[in-house]
């Protein structure tokens, strides 16, 4: 596979990576579309993308970590139980990872932009944006859940409102990673700019 | 902290969170600067500082309740709830029991762990004040080249190597005789910079407070060396190219070297081991991912959450193989809402579960309480029959049926009275048994906050009533069996009367099927008001003929006090009607021999309790019209006792008198 193969490559199963991640379908009990998955085609975009930065070999770690909570998880979604609340402290441990991983990865897609993109173009910065959104987001909610609000009704008019706006951010960062994606389709001789 | 189970709980809350922290923080050692690294340790610092267990909440682990159950096995205490009222120890009672003495040992050892600090601070303040003071034009020099403050500098013999002592007079030591390098000196600089001093005597200050845990003071000696490799950071960032690499041969020269950790002092050389891992740091200076600041804030704040603000225990108690576990692990779980104490209570007395009644009776009865729990296990008697015997419930209750709560009202004081009703199983002895045959208990009851958590106290026995065609459990409760709340006035030959019943349960029940789980923090959910008007004739019996029409219209007061408006009933012949608000009017023709009695009908609504409160109105307005005339505008009056048990003229003593067990005593 050329290195622009490999970009290509790892670009896919990053913007597809993030699909498993955000979006369920359950058939019963099982959820078609498991994040776990998510996290493993990550893992192999990180892998792919490593070439290029460096720095997203520290995330391996951390993947795969999540990848394994994730898989838990689904397991026991599976046999009709939930994993998330049994123990806080794992919870937390989850959290702050899966924080910080993303935060990284989609940092690390953006430099990635920005050495590729045309110029002029603003797919970096927006990957940025939505990075931080998404982060923001992300924390607002693990903080929501810990907050004494005694009205159900405002709990639950919120959550949904978070999760909505986390839904549209991931969307536009699925649709960054694959606008990302199409600069190195075909054979084009584009070196990164320095 | 004032006793020895306080400072329990306190340490091993905050032996949790740093547990917690020490994963997070080895999990981001090669992701996170030295400078995340070292503000992780707020985190901490705030849960150390946050009295342990506040608003019955818990962090990460549910330490409340181990404490509670380490306690009541250790002491057989059931009637105490462990509370940390501040962070630091107070003994504010002279000691007693040997839990208290030890409590005793313990401060001692936070006073002289203190005072051997103090002293060893006033030592080196000393020994500085006997160095040489030297105006260094080194030390000038490095401070004007970075832009750093400067302070008096003193040469002392016999130092290792320079640190900073002093916060408020801080002095910079440099060792006699020896030149020290720019950069050890650009490293002392910062330190002054930053005021690092400080955080060393706040790290000493947790250190004594919590002397006798080695987790707590493993991290102290963490966060020290954290300290130092934000500074060795702060140094690398002003610092280029080959200085970096002196910087690390610096420090590798200094790991050979004793370390006395002294507070009020901060110095580069902090042990071999401290400094091997520093010098690991600085290789991964550079090293770091860029731009992680908002990420390191996020990662900071969402573990912050769960550990400053902690959990409620939700679970309910269920039996742990004995009763002190079982009696303890119950009292631990704080009711936080009225409605959960009258939940955990009611569901207590439904199914005999003594757990559940634990969990919602007030401290002095959690002895008697166990030990009625123990009798009954002992004597192989059910906790139903105990309670039976207590309460004065008369037989089983239908546990499937759920319980109701009539007339429930907020006192001025904050809690809350009313009168729980449970539907029984079969007619209490000698009565009746028949299709239609319903009966009821009722039981006046208080909730009302102690300590921080709601308990329910029975304000007496509970009384069999009949429950005409079961309709005091229906979906719209409309039973006359509960006591009514009645208001009445006088105008001319009548007396006008209106009387409300409100009834309710918890939240989400009874729905299809009744949970007989308690929900401690529940809410109250719908309830149901209803009203009725009334008129007694008291005039001369030879005079009724002069009325051939009477009508009332009413409604509460409003909560401003304002008289609300009542609408006009004259109308048709027999006309009743009412309104969401509270309001009600009925007219009726009094034709031929009517009775002194007159019925007027009333209405019914739902309402939120939680939102609207308990709907039982201080008074009401009510126009009295006869023979189509607005005759009077009464203010009806709340008749003293009423909505209440009806024979009780004083609260009987609250007992919990064990009875007595086959070939046993019976005890108080």
């Amino acid at each position: 596979m050329t290195d622009r193969e490999m970009l290509y490559s790892g670009l896919s199963n990053a913007a597809w990576g993030y699909f498993f991640l955000h979006i369920h379908f359950n058939l019963g009990r099982i959820n078609i579309l498991p994040a776990f998955v998510g996290y493993l085609l990550l893992l192999s975009a990180i892998k792919k993308l490593s070439g290029e930065r460096r720095d997203l070999l520290l995330l391996q770690s951390l993947g795969a970590l999540l990848a394994a909570w994730n898989l838990a998880d689904w397991l026991f979604a599976c046999l009709g139980g939930e994993l998330t609340g049994i123990f806080l402290p794992l919870d937390l441990l989850a959290a702050v990872a899966g924080l910080y991983f993303h935060f990284q990865f989609i940092t690390d897609m953006a430099a990635l932009a920005e050495a590729y993109q045309p110029e002029g173009g603003n797919l970096a910065q927006r990957l940025r944006q939505n990075r931080t959104v998404y982060i923001v987001m992300c924390t607002a909610t693990s903080i929501f859940l810990h907050l004494p609000i005694k009205n159900e009704d405002v709990r639950i008019y919120v959550s949904m409102g978070l999760l909505v706006v986390m839904l549209v951010v991931v969307l536009f960062i699925m649709g960054e990673l694959f606008a990302l994606r199409r600069l190195f389709r075909g054979p084009g001789e584009q070196q990164p700019e320095t | 902290m004032t006793d020895i189970w306080s400072f329990l709980l306190q340490t091993l809350t905050a032996s949790g969170a740093a547990a917690l922290l020490l994963v997070v923080k080895a999990m981001f050692r090669d992701k996170l600067s030295p400078r995340w690294q070292f503000s992780l340790w707020s985190v901490l610092a705030l849960v150390l500082l946050a009295p342990a267990g506040w608003g019955g909440r818990h962090i990460l682990l549910n330490w409340p309740q181990w404490v509670e159950i380490m306690k009541t096995l250790v002491t057989g205490e059931y009637g105490t709830l462990t509370k940390v009222i501040a962070p630091i120890p107070l003994p504010l009672t002279a000691p007693s029991t040997w839990a208290d003495w030890l409590f005793l040992v313990y401060v001692a050892g936070v006073v002289v762990l203190l005072v051997r600090y103090v002293v060893s601070y006033a030592r080196l303040r000393l020994a500085l004040r006997q160095g040489e003071p030297i105006r260094s034009r080194q030390v000038k020099a490095v401070a004007e080249r970075y832009g750093l403050p400067t302070c008096p500098v003193a040469a002392v013999n016999g130092l290792p190597t320079a640190f900073i002592c002093g916060v408020f007079r801080p002095v910079l030591a440099l060792p006699a005789g020896r030149e020290a390098d720019d950069k050890v000196i650009l490293h002392e600089l910062l330190h002054l910079k930053y005021k690092d001093v400080i955080w060393g005597w706040a790290i000493a200050f947790f250190r004594c407070v919590h002397w006798c845990n080695p987790l707590l003071w493993l991290c102290a000696d963490w966060a020290g060396n954290d300290l130092e490799s934000l500074c060795d950071q702060r140094v690398l960032e002003r610092l280029e190219g080959e200085d970096r690499r002196d910087y690390g041969r610096i420090l590798l020269s200094m790991a050979g070297e004793k370390y006395a950790r002294t507070p009020g002092t901060s110095s580069a050389s902090n042990g071999g081991e401290n400094v091997r891992r520093r010098i690991q740091a600085i290789a991964r200076f550079k090293r770091y991912p860029a731009g992680m600041a908002l990420a390191s804030v996020c990662v900071t704040v969402v573990l912050a959450a769960p550990l400053v603000v902690g959990v409620r225990a939700e679970g309910v108690p269920e039996w742990r193989g004995t009763t002190a576990f079982t009696m303890s692990a119950a009292r631990a779980v704080r009711c936080s809402t009225p409605a959960g104490a009258i939940d955990a209570y009611a569901k207590g007395i439904l199914t005999g579960e003594f757990p559940y009644m634990a969990m919602s009776a007030p401290l002095d009865l959690q002895d008697k309480l166990a030990a009625a729990y123990e009798n009954n296990a002992n004597a192989s008697r059910t906790s139903t029959d105990w309670m039976m015997e207590q309460s004065g419930l008369p037989c089983w209750p239908k546990s499937w049926e759920g319980y109701r709560i009539f007339n429930l009202e907020e006192l001025a004081d904050g809690s809350c009275e009313g009168l729980l009703l449970v539907q029984l199983n079969y007619p209490p002895d000698g009565q009746p048994w028949g299709e239609e045959a319903y009966w009821i208990a009722v039981q006046p009851i208080r909730a009302e906050k102690e300590d921080g958590r709601w308990v329910v106290l029975p304000l007496g026995d509970f009384q069999a009533v009949p429950d005409v065609e079961g309709r005091t459990f229906g979906s719209f409760p409309q039973s006359e069996a509960a006591p009514a709340r009645v208001y009445e006035a006088q105008a001319e030959d009548f007396i006008v009367r209106a009387e409300y019943w409100t009834s309710g349960t918890l939240s989400g029940q009874p729905g299809d099927s009744v949970d007989l789980i308690p929900h401690p923090h529940g809410a109250f959910g719908q309830f149901y008001v209803m009203q009725r008007m009334s008129a007694t004739y008291t005039g001369d019996p030879a005079d009724k003929g002069e009325y051939q029409k009477i009508a009332v219209s009413n409604a509460p007061y409003r909560e401003n006090g304002q008289r609300p408006v009542l609408r006009d009933p004259r109308s048709d012949t027999y006309t009743t009607g009412s309104s969401s608000s509270g309001a009600s009017w009925s007219s009726s023709s009094l034709n031929g021999d009517w009775s002194g009695e007159i019925s007027l009908h009333g209405g019914g609504t739902t309402f939120d309790w939680e939102r609207d409160g308990d709907h039982l109105p201080d008074r009401v307005a009510a126009n009295l019209y006869l023979n189509d005339k607005l005759t009077a505008e009464l203010t009806l009056l709340t008749v003293e006792g009423s909505g209440r048990m009806p024979t009780w003229s004083a609260a009987p003593e609250i007992s919990l008198a064990q009875a007595p067990v086959e070939g046993g005593e019976a005890r108080d």
